[in-house]
């Protein structure tokens, strides 16, 4: 794990004009979904993202994968500027950072092979020999554990874990230094999430690149993440190692959060039947 | 129909015997719900635990005659409510049932409100739907059921819409029209997946104060496990349309008699621990259109024996009240203390 | 319905469907007698069920002597050739333009809406009489008239599903995997719209039939003695009640083509489009 600062968030606000009309005109404010958040990610490194519906996570990933741009602030990467980036820049960008998303069924191209999708990063940015191509994408395929024969398939063969398997492999083509994820588990099974995570781990672990786990569950977060940042309302409240954070939270939300997880264990959960209303 | 009599004078409730659900395929009748026994206590919450597939929903559905017609489900079996048999109801008949003494929390709740009316005047038009105004003051009875789901200034909330409100908010405002009957058996299908945590925990805690306050039943479906050890009584494990394990909320998890119960309670990533990896159950569920013999877990089960692939096994007692579905259940484990 | 019955009563409206392009293709080879000179002898004859009537004429003559039946077959023909050719043409303008608007957004999208607004604006029929004054009517100039009237229902629909499949997460992703726009519109848009597109141009058909029916009624249609199914109904007009045959089948046929594009259409909706068909 090295201290070259990979992607960060400098002070980055995000504004989106307020949706609420009043009498025909739009009522004046905006939403403040991501309020001055300041966040780096370390080569090798596990961070975790941490927070409920409408807590600006999912905006905050889509501003730093450039997907988007930051009303105030900058995000840099490599320890340039996202306006500054050259042509060369932005194509390494797109090479080591990638996406995982959260819902298998609308992050797959329906209409496209798993081949194809899978191979999208290679083909976008050229200079592979169709033979490369199907080769790098056998290799994704057997990477977390399907078939390279699935490559002939579609989406619509597949189950909801299979089809996160195939979101992830599509991520792993490009030999990404940073992955960042979107609630890869949230949509699935209990019995497939177990399976998901592992690999997710297993990938880390191996592959030794960076990852930006966005979640709202805290087991998930404990499990992969080496730091992690709680999110409330646009802002970071708490950030920590999860070990110490979870065993003593300094913030009244993070404390919300633990009190509010609920554990396969009826005495403990009797025990918290009351959080506090925040 | 009259029910079968029971024992020790203590009538249930609900009491579904025998129910079967299957769908129309291209190669005959598709199960998805077989064979399943549900007995709910008055008072009492039951919880069905199971993932995607395993047929909670469409028992659920099934129970209240709810399955969309085009699909051609075909239902067997009997399920008795406080002496009349639902299945055999002729629609009139069921809907007089359905929000009067069953009412059903479903997991979209912008799918059961209907978003060209104020939330207020739905939860009206359910309170006179089933004849529960008093005098002219409907009005008056629907603010006090939103501020019984603790909804905050009902007064106001009333007057929105539902997209105007959260999905914690909505949910509570279904539940509203649920209890506006004033049912004796609350049915809820997955309430609280779509929900944040903090919103999920609260809604939880509305549900057991309801619960106890008017003696309500709750069979509640979910499929997760955290859920199901606040809330409930009783749980059932459903897979592949059966009920492979049934126990108290305090057996089941401390002492799991199902390799399939064990499985995924373990599969669950701790809260406060580390750890290197989690226990996985290889494989997926069986399709509900494979026709596999003996136990239905079998392929994926550590346990696998030769007995386990030949023969279904049966529903046996595991314990003073819990069943299990397996030849070689778990031993028992003693709690200490 | 069941499942099963729909496929078979989609098969059959395809198969319908089929026949009457079969039928429009070979129409030339097949006709009894030619549609374009009668024989002055047999004029106003009526249909072969009818006292006076004879097989050689089974759906009877019109005014000059020719033979209904091979009229309606070559009318048939034109009918459907315009059709496909305007349908076709306002299809892929209108997706072009639609999906111009869609994927860039801003600016691009409203002016090219204002366009489209306008174009849906357009008063088809004076549209019509105007160029039929000016330049004469054709067949491509009808083609076109009716062309120019389609497309802007296309590049409507075309932008609208552009945008929300623009929303999607893998077209995000392909964002994210360094994708240039052209290959998110060819790889990803294009295959992912053109459903509801296919069957907004199967559901056209019938319109521009009755379209071309229309403008032929009146006169500047598909010019004479070109058989269309609209100027028979105009030819039949003085004789609606004593030779009724001569408006009546014409008008039948217009009726049945465009029931069966329409059938087609809602069949074609439920394949295409399951998502958004089922209840």
């Amino acid at each position: 794990m090295g201290n070259v600062v990979l992607l960060e968030a400098a002070n980055v606000v995000k504004l989106f004009p307020n949706p609420r009309r009043h009498l025909g005109r739009r009522a004046a404010g905006s939403i403040r979904a991501v309020d001055d958040v300041s966040l780096a990610i370390e080569e090798g490194q596990s961070v975790g993202l941490v927070g409920e519906s409408g807590c600006g996570k999912s905006t905050l990933a889509r501003l730093m994968l450039l997907l988007a741009k930051p009303t105030h602030g900058q995000i840099h990467y490599r320890g340039t500027p996202a306006f500054a980036l050259t042509r060369r820049q932005l194509a390494e960008f797109r090479r080591e950072v990638q996406p995982v998303f959260q819902d298998p069924l609308q992050s797959l191209n329906p209409k496209m092979t798993v081949g194809r999708i899978v191979s999208e990063p290679l083909r976008a940015q050229g200079g592979m020999t169709h033979a490369e191509i199907r080769r790098r994408t056998a290799d994704a395929l057997e990477r977390v554990e399907l078939h390279a024969t699935d490559a002939n398939r579609m989406p619509i063969d597949f189950s909801g874990g299979q089809r996160q398997r195939i979101a992830i492999a599509r991520a792993l083509i490009s030999r990404p230094r940073l992955i960042v994820l979107d609630e890869p588990v949230s949509s699935q099974d209990v019995s497939i999430r177990a399976q998901i995570l592992n690999l997710l781990k297993s990938i880390y672990r191996e592959e030794k690149v960076a990852c930006l786990f966005i979640s709202h569950d805290l087991s998930t977060v404990r499990f992969l993440c080496d730091v992690v940042h709680v999110m409330h309302a646009g802002k970071i409240v708490e950030s920590g190692v999860p070990r110490e954070l979870f065993a003593s939270p300094a913030h009244p939300y993070t404390t919300t959060l633990l009190n509010a997880w609920l554990p396969p264990e009826p005495a403990h959960a009797r025990r918290r039947l009351r959080p506090p209303i925040l | 129909m009259t029910a079968p009599p029971h024992a020790k004078g203590h009538e249930p409730l609900l009491d579904v015997r025998g129910l079967s659900v299957a769908f129309p395929g291209r190669q005959g009748w598709i199960p998805v719900v077989e064979d399943m026994d549900v007995r709910i206590m008055p008072g009492e919450v039951v919880g069905i635990v199971g993932e995607s597939g395993c047929g909670k929903s469409s028992l659920a559905l099934a129970l209240l005659g709810l399955l969309p017609r085009w699909a051609g489900a075909r239902v067997t079996g009997q399920a008795f409510f406080d002496g009349a048999e639902l299945l055999s109801l002729d629609p009139k008949a069921m809907r007089r049932v359905r929000g009067d003494r069953i009412a059903m929390i479903p997991q979209d709740p912008m799918g059961a409100l209907n978003p060209l009316f104020a939330v207020g005047s739905q939860v009206e038009e359910a309170i006179l739907a089933h004849g529960r105004a008093n005098g002219a003051q409907p009005r008056k009875q629907a603010l006090e059921l939103l501020g019984s789901v603790r909804l905050d200034d009902p007064e106001t909330r009333a007057r929105q819409y539902p997209h105007e409100l959260s999905g914690g908010m909505r949910q509570r405002v279904v539940g509203a029209i649920a209890m506006a009957g004033g049912p004796d058996l609350l049915i809820a299908d997955e309430p609280t997946t779509a929900l944040d945590v903090t919103v999920q925990a609260q809604y939880l805690d509305l549900l057991r104060d309801l619960q106890r306050s008017r003696g309500l039943s709750i069979l509640f479906i979910t499929h997760d496990l955290g859920v199901v050890a606040t809330l409930c009584d009783r749980v059932i494990v459903m897979y592949a349309g059966r009920k492979v394990e049934e126990a108290s909320v305090s057996d089941l998890f401390a002492s799991p008699r199902h390799w399939y119960t064990r499985a995924l309670l373990d599969s669950v990533p701790p809260l406060l621990e580390d750890r290197d990896e989690l226990a996985t159950i290889p494989g997926t569920p069986p399709r509900p259109e494979s026709t596999l013999a003996g136990c239905r877990f079998a392929p994926r089960c550590p346990n696998g024996a030769a007995k386990c692939r030949e023969e279904e096994p049966v529903l046996a007692a595991a314990g003073e009240s819990s069943v299990c579905r397996c030849w070689f259940p778990l031993p028992e484990r003693h709690r200490d203390g | 319905m069941s499942r099963r019955k729909l496929e078979k009563s989609t098969m059959a409206v395809l198969a319908l469907f089929g026949s009457l392009v079969a039928l429009a293709v070979v129409a030339p080879s097949i006709v009894p007698h030619d549609p374009y000179s009668g024989d002055l002898a047999n004029r106003l004859q009526p249909p072969a069920w009818l006292p006076g009537g004879d097989f050689l004429y089974p759906l009877g003559t019109d005014a000059v002597g020719r033979d209904l039946l091979s009229r309606l077959m070559m009318g048939a023909r034109v009918s459907l050739l315009i059709a496909v050719f305007a349908v076709a043409g306002a299809t892929l303008l209108g997706s072009g333009v639609g999906i111009a608007a869609g994927y860039a957004g801003g600016w691009v999208d409203s002016l090219l809406m204002r366009l489209v607004d306008l174009a849906i604006s357009l008063p088809m029929i004076l549209l019509a009489l105007l160029v039929g004054v000016l330049i004469g009517p054709s067949l491509i100039n009808i083609v076109i008239i009716i062309g120019l009237v389609l497309w802007a229902q296309f590049a409507r629909m075309a932008r609208n599903e552009t945008i929300r499949v623009k929303n999607l997460a893998y077209v995000d992703f392909a964002r994210a995997a360094g994708s240039s726009p052209l290959r998110i519109v060819r790889e990803h848009i294009v295959p992912n719209i053109a459903g509801p597109l296919i069957v907004l141009a199967t559901l056209q058909v019938g319109t521009v039939i009755v379209m071309e029916a229309a403008l032929s009624f009146l006169g500047v249609g598909v010019p004479p003695p070109a058989p269309a199914w609209g100027s028979m109904i105009a030819d039949g007009r003085s004789y609606v009640f004593s030779a009724w045959w001569i408006c009546i089948f014409p008008g039948v046929a217009i009726l049945l083509t465009v029931l069966v594009a329409n059938f087609l259409g809602d069949r074609l909706a439920e394949s295409l489009t399951p998502e958004r068909h089922r209840e």
